[in-house]
């Protein structure tokens, strides 16, 4: 699969025949299965034959990039359409066994941005709420203010793991670490503790990864990628399913490499434009009223344990 | 109608140049010390390299609609917090030297600050 696909990626519902055809094909929220083969995007949904043991199965839900505390013209209006977001995810069929937070929570670290979102998450129905941190939410003080709300984890250095249902999940963080003129890393420390909490997994273990910054070099010149990353595919290669979710630009890109599976997310704030469409990766002003198309949130189901998550995305415009 | 004769109005002058540039040295007549400017404008510093005669302030000043930060490459000099839209950093470097510097929210941002030895006062002119 090459991996610097730089073409914009289509949004599927927005071509009307193809609409007509996921409909036919029961496409209701029941999750829907995006592959990219030889260049080339396809839908399925899942066949309930492949559906894995009953008792694995859960849906979870990604937000990202909400931003609090910015006020320019791309969205003056951050809280709200966090807010809106929400409002999606608790309308939901399925409620969420969890969310996750893919950072950049708040805009400048500011206690006030960080109170203002913990405030609007108080109201998402869900059990569990995880985070990690983008570099907006480290600015000054190596993050101190995000993990003293949101923890340090089982690492005790603000990346973690946990289990959920037979999948193992790892919280990473890649906003700690960067290399001056260059792009972010984990940094060896953070990969060691990453090597030693796999070890003992068996490869038939789903396993879930997120951080913030993409963990594969979508565009290098805007550092939309993580340098060390190869080495963090070598412990993961060897199972059977990975997904990676990952934050940051503010719009879906996706890759696949053997059984890992890689997509970056939707924010609630604001547009960024695609790699290289721009001098620069600054916020995108887009017409009046379709703001929302750009903005979404993201379901994901696991329902087959031996293969790849599903992932339906939706645009606050959408519904 | 303000009146002024020609004496007050060079000492005006003069205070209101070292007030302007933040360097009045005693027991030296005033010399308008100098502050250079790099604008951070779509996630670039320009210039990004600046020489400068020791002494001199650089102001940085933020015109993106993202926020960017200053942190020097090597800890040689203090970094700046976070700069939203409008927002500016002043440093002074007194010391000669080459400071490599980034955006640690956009890293692949870079400049760099040439310090050279301090400016002398040009010599007076004595006809």
């Amino acid at each position: 699969m090459k991996t610097n696909d730089q073409t914009p990626h289509a949004h599927p519902l927005q071509d009307p025949e193809r609409r007509k055809l996921l409909k036919s094909m029961g496409w209701g929220g029941a999750g829907l299965l995006w592959t990219m083969k030889s260049g080339v995007l396809s839908a399925a949904t899942l066949d309930a034959a492949t559906a894995g043991a009953g008792g694995a199965d859960f849906s979870f839900v990604q937000i990202s990039d909400s931003h609090i505390g910015f006020h320019q013209e791309a969205n003056p209006h951050v809280l709200d359409t966090l807010q809106e977001a929400i409002g999606h995810v608790n309308g939901l069929a399925t409620a969420p066994a969890f969310v996750l937070h893919t950072g950049d929570v708040s805009h400048l670290s500011k206690p006030e941005q960080f109170d203002a979102a913990q405030q609007a998450f108080k109201s998402i129905k869900t059990d569990s709420m995880f985070f990690t941190p983008g570099e907006h939410d480290t600015i000054g003080d190596s993050g101190a203010e995000f993990f003293k709300r949101f923890g340090l984890g089982n690492s005790g250095k603000g990346y973690y793991s946990f289990d959920y249902k037979g999948t193992h999940c790892l919280g990473l963080v890649n906003v700690l670490d960067f290399k001056p003129g260059g792009m972010t890393t984990l940094g060896d420390e953070q990969l060691e503790w990453v090597e030693k909490d796999l070890k003992h997994l068996s490869s038939s273990t789903p396993i879930l990864v997120f951080a913030h910054i993409p963990l594969w070099t979508v565009y290098e010149p805007w550092g939309w990628g993580t340098a060390d990353a190869p080495r963090l595919y070598s412990y993961l290669r060897r199972f059977g399913s990975v997904t990676v979710l990952n934050g940051h630009i503010h719009q879906i890109q996706q890759k696949i490499e053997g059984n890992m599976t890689f997509y970056t997310a939707r924010g609630t704030a604001y547009p960024q434009p695609q790699p290289g469409a721009a001098p620069s990766p600054g916020p995108l002003t887009v017409p009046a009223g379709q703001l929302g198309s750009y903005l979404g949130i993201r379901e994901i189901r696991q329902v087959n344990v031996k293969g790849p998550m599903a992932v339906t995305d939706t645009t606050l415009a959408l519904g | 109608m303000y009146k002024m004769n020609l004496y007050s109005l060079m000492l005006f002058v003069g205070v209101a140049a070292a007030m302007i540039t933040g360097v009045v040295r005693a027991g030296e007549p005033p010399v308008a010390a100098a502050s250079q400017e790099v604008k951070i404008f779509n996630y670039k510093f320009g210039p990004d390299m600046l020489t400068v005669p020791a002494g001199t302030t650089v102001i940085w000043v933020n015109k993106d609609e993202v926020p960017h930060t200053v942190m020097s490459s090597d800890k040689r000099f203090k970094s700046s917090p976070a700069l939203d839209t409008g927002d500016t950093y002043s440093y002074t470097f007194t010391t000669p030297g080459s400071y490599e510097y980034f955006c640690t929210l956009h890293p692949f941002m870079k400049g760099k600050i040439v310090v050279t030895a301090p400016a002398r006062p040009a010599p007076a002119k004595l006809d």
